[in-house]
């Protein structure tokens, strides 16, 4: 190693207020600071643009170094297949993919390596690697570049997958991927790396598998991920003038999946609104669907209900794009019809 | 092959209707959209078409008879046309000769009205007794059973319930028939508010009574007056029931007329007694002074008549004003739905129109976007039609708020009921000359009492006094009722 670790002093607990990108720069630092396996990877994030094309990895190269800090060859493959062989040698790399739309290119060593290897070695090998790309669509980027593919890394065991809204489960999560001993696939959202939030300073894990209630309503339960957690407080507010209450729950990790937390809340409201940018058919909202309907048929006061992306390419043209999105008025839409 | 007549559903929740009169005798001809019969269902009596051409062949339930929604009721097909027996017609339960082929039975009895459990065992008897499993898509097919429904339509057996796992979890743990349950979901779907309003019935009935409000006597209501922090007035006065309610006559062979007002007075009981029982409900009372409104009216009322051909009254006005006030108002539109308050996004508002048989409540569907003329025709039309029992049912449903107008037989204030699950009614007075003060003097002016009963769960006084102060004020500038 370049440079000397340097030890995490506990700060004190204060909370600022940063971008999304900036939160999860904030843990990358934080973490390769306190463990010096740990080293992030992938196209264009050390030198080009200053740390990534959305800035997450900005100055990082300044304080680790370009061994830490490694500029790959445009190769989706090599990226993953480095991270996992890396990982299984006893480093814990934090891989970039530019867009998880690239993701394909490395489905081999994700899916059949670093989910497999340590079942397949009878727990005597690890591979705690984490896969970072971003998803997504509300900026042009057209079919090839706008999709959201959490489903296909939630369908593969082996692999866990995280989806944060906010900067501070970002940061939080971020800094859990990174300590756990498996594979992390980390799904964030192009959209929401402006956005701003709270974020407490100091060491805050968020554990993986706790969902979180970003707010309490009694009328109806509406679970989404990333952009989707946030219209639905914007849609929650057009209902409250309505005098429609609804809660609105984020899974922040979709891998494990903490099901108790949403069984608890259809119980209490009776009706369920499933939502997310990606395409509906065989998106994960079928599958929490499924999931609450086993544990809870006997709360459902209506049958619940997704609001998704369209079963289509996501198209280039903006108001195209917008309507193949799920929108607020989308979701204020499902819960009129499941609280009739 | 012969057609069945099923009693048609005509309401979204209707569960069972009445033969009022048939206008055809058993052998004679009818042609298909002939009218056949009259039903009659909630508070409406309505004219039924045949389904099909051919020859009445038999009549299954006599005038009078009450049946559930989908029961056959006659059979249509050719002159000599063997009639096999209808499904719902087998029978009676336990009778033991439901294994016997179609056509052996001879029974040429009407049959009176069957329970949805009656008719629920028997279709799954029928079932049993077929080769091959009964499902839906064979019910208006040519099936190979013996008992082989007709062309006409049979949405469902009866005595399935449309209900969800969450209602059906709550009835099942408070013993609650789902079967007696209004569905009030989409699709008339049973769900979790219909099951915890049942339940708040029947608390509010004598123990050990039946689970239809309807079948009960007469209870003393408890005073659920209004708790504490409320500025309000402290305790509701029992507001006196206007028709007493009866234990309700059972569905009966009655002769036609009378067989319609005991249907309506049946409705009128279970429904007001429910309202007395199941809600915190009191009056406020106020006077308007009406000579603005009269000079409005006697100005304004010939040219609305001469260019829109309507004549404008003061109920219309009244229905005018409330509608404006409720738009600013909206706490008073609201309900009570279980856990909370629910405003309701639009205004529709009912017109109390007494008949012969008892009392009916058509409903202007979003009066405040309706003008001064709309409103007047809405409302000459439908208490109209209320008179001549032509209202449909759903004209008389979705109501948020009503109107009610006893100011003709001399009454000055009254305490109106409320017509659930609205949370607001209003009493309109006498109009009447008598001396105010205005300033220091005495003059003769018109006045009005307005009383409105509201529901102390869904809003508190000061707000509901609000309203009325709103409505008073209205009437007493009335040149605000022709603002858009």
């Amino acid at each position: 190693m370049s440079r000397p670790v340097i030890e995490t002093t506990p700060a004190p607990a204060a909370t600022r207020v940063l971008t999304y990108a900036e939160a999860l720069n904030e843990a990358l630092r934080e973490e390769m600071r306190r463990d010096p396996r740990v080293f992030v990877m992938g196209e264009d994030v050390a030198v080009w643009g200053g740390g990534g094309v959305f800035g997450v990895t900005r100055g990082l190269v300044e304080e680790f170094g370009p061994q830490r800090v490694r500029d790959t060859p445009i190769s989706e493959e090599a990226i993953a297949a480095l991270a996992v062989g890396a990982a299984v040698a006893g480093a814990r790399p934090v891989a970039e993919f530019m867009y998880a739309d690239f993701m394909g290119l490395a489905m081999e060593p994700i899916v059949n390596q670093a989910a497999k290897i340590r079942y397949m070695f009878g727990g005597k090998a690890s591979v705690p690697v984490v896969f970072r790309a971003q998803e997504g669509a509300g900026r042009g980027n057209a079919a090839q570049h706008s999709q959201s593919l959490e489903a296909w890394f939630c369908h593969i065991p082996g692999l866990k997958v995280a989806v944060p809204s906010t900067p501070a489960d970002a940061k939080g999560l971020l800094v859990s991927a990174i300590r756990d001993e498996n594979p992390v696939v980390f799904l964030e959202h192009k959209i929401l790396y402006n956005t701003k939030g709270p974020v407490p300073a100091g060491d805050v894990a968020i554990p993986m598998g706790v969902a979180d209630c970003k707010r309490a309503g009694r009328d109806a339960t509406f679970v989404g991920v990333h952009t989707m957690v946030h219209k639905a407080l914007a849609a929650a507010e057009i209902l409250a003038a309505e005098g429609i209450d609804l809660e609105v729950i984020d899974p922040r990790t979709l891998v494990p999946f903490d099901l108790d937390t949403i069984v608890a809340s259809v119980r209490k409201t009776g009706r369920l609104v499933v939502g997310h940018e990606a395409y509906e058919r065989c998106g994960i909202g079928a599958e929490i669907i499924a999931q609450v309907i086993t544990a809870a048929f006997d709360a459902l006061d209506a049958p619940p209900v997704r609001v998704c992306g369209e079963n289509v390419p996501i198209p280039y043209n903006a108001r195209l794009e917008a309507a193949a999105l799920p929108q607020v008025e989308d979701i204020v839409a499902a819960v009129h019809q499941v609280v009739a | 092959m012969p057609t069945e007549v099923v009693l048609p559903r005509l309401g979204l929740t209707q569960e069972e209707g009445t033969v009022v009169r048939w206008l055809k005798a058993e052998g004679s001809r009818v042609a298909k959209g002939e009218p056949l019969f009259e039903v009659m269902t909630d508070k409406a009596t309505l004219e039924v078409e045949a389904p099909a051409s051919g020859v009445l062949l038999r009549i299954l339930v006599a005038e009078g008879g009450t049946v559930p929604v989908a029961t056959p009721i006659a059979v249509i097909g050719e002159p000599g046309e063997a009639v096999a027996a209808p499904h719902s017609a087998l029978g009676e339960p336990g009778s033991g000769d439901r294994a016997q082929p179609a056509g052996a039975k001879a029974d040429r009895k009407p049959i009176e009205a069957k329970s949805g459990a009656e008719v629920s065992e028997e279709w799954s008897q029928g079932k049993a007794d077929r080769r091959e499993p009964w499902s839906p898509s064979q019910a208006g097919g040519n099936g190979p059973g013996r008992n082989a429904p007709a062309a006409t339509p049979v949405p469902e057996p009866t005595g399935r319930v449309k209900i969800s796992p969450r209602a059906r979890a709550l009835a099942d743990a408070q013993g609650v028939d789902v079967r007696s349950l209004e569905g009030t979901g989409p699709g008339g779907r049973v769900i979790e508010r219909d099951v915890q309003q049942a339940i708040a019935a029947r608390a509010a009935a004598p123990a050990g009574g039946a689970q239809r409000p309807a079948a009960q006597g007469v209870q003393a209501a408890g005073s659920p007056g209004p708790q504490a922090a409320a500025p309000a007035p402290a305790a509701a006065p029992p507001p006196p029931v206007r028709q007493g309610p009866q234990a309700a006559p059972g569905p009966g062979p009655a002769a036609a007329p009378s067989a319609a007002a005991a249907k309506m007075r049946t409705i009128i009981a279970r429904r007001m007694l429910d309202s007395l029982q199941t809600t915190a409900q009191l009056t406020l009372t106020t006077e308007a002074d009406m000579d603005e409104i009269e000079r409005l009216r006697s100005e304004v009322g010939p040219e609305l008549e001469r260019r829109e051909g309507v004549r404008v009254t003061y109920t219309d006005l009244i229905v005018r004003a409330v509608a404006v006030a409720l738009r600013e108002h909206p706490a008073v539109n609201a309900r009570w739905e279980g856990e909370g308050v629910r405003r309701l996004p639009e205004i529709h508002i009912g017109v109390a129109v007494a008949l012969d048989e008892g009392l009916v409540v058509p409903v202007v569907r979003n009066a405040d976007r309706a003008t001064l003329a709309q409103i007047s025709a809405a409302i000459r039309d439908l208490s109209e039609r209320a008179r001549a029992l032509r209202l449909r049912p759903e004209e008389m449903q979705g109501g948020t708020f009503t109107v009610t107008n006893l100011g003709m037989y001399d009454v000055d204030a009254f305490t109106p009921v409320l017509n659930p699950p609205e949370a607001g009614i209003l009493g309109v007075g006498r109009l009447h000359r008598r001396p105010a003060a205005v300033g220091d003097r005495v003059e003769i002016r018109s006045g009005m009492v307005l009383s409105l009963t509201f529901d102390h769960r869904v809003v508190d006084g000061a707000p509901a006094a609000q309203f009325l102060q709103r409505t008073k004020f209205i009437l007493e500038h009335p040149y605000l009722l022709l603002l858009p």
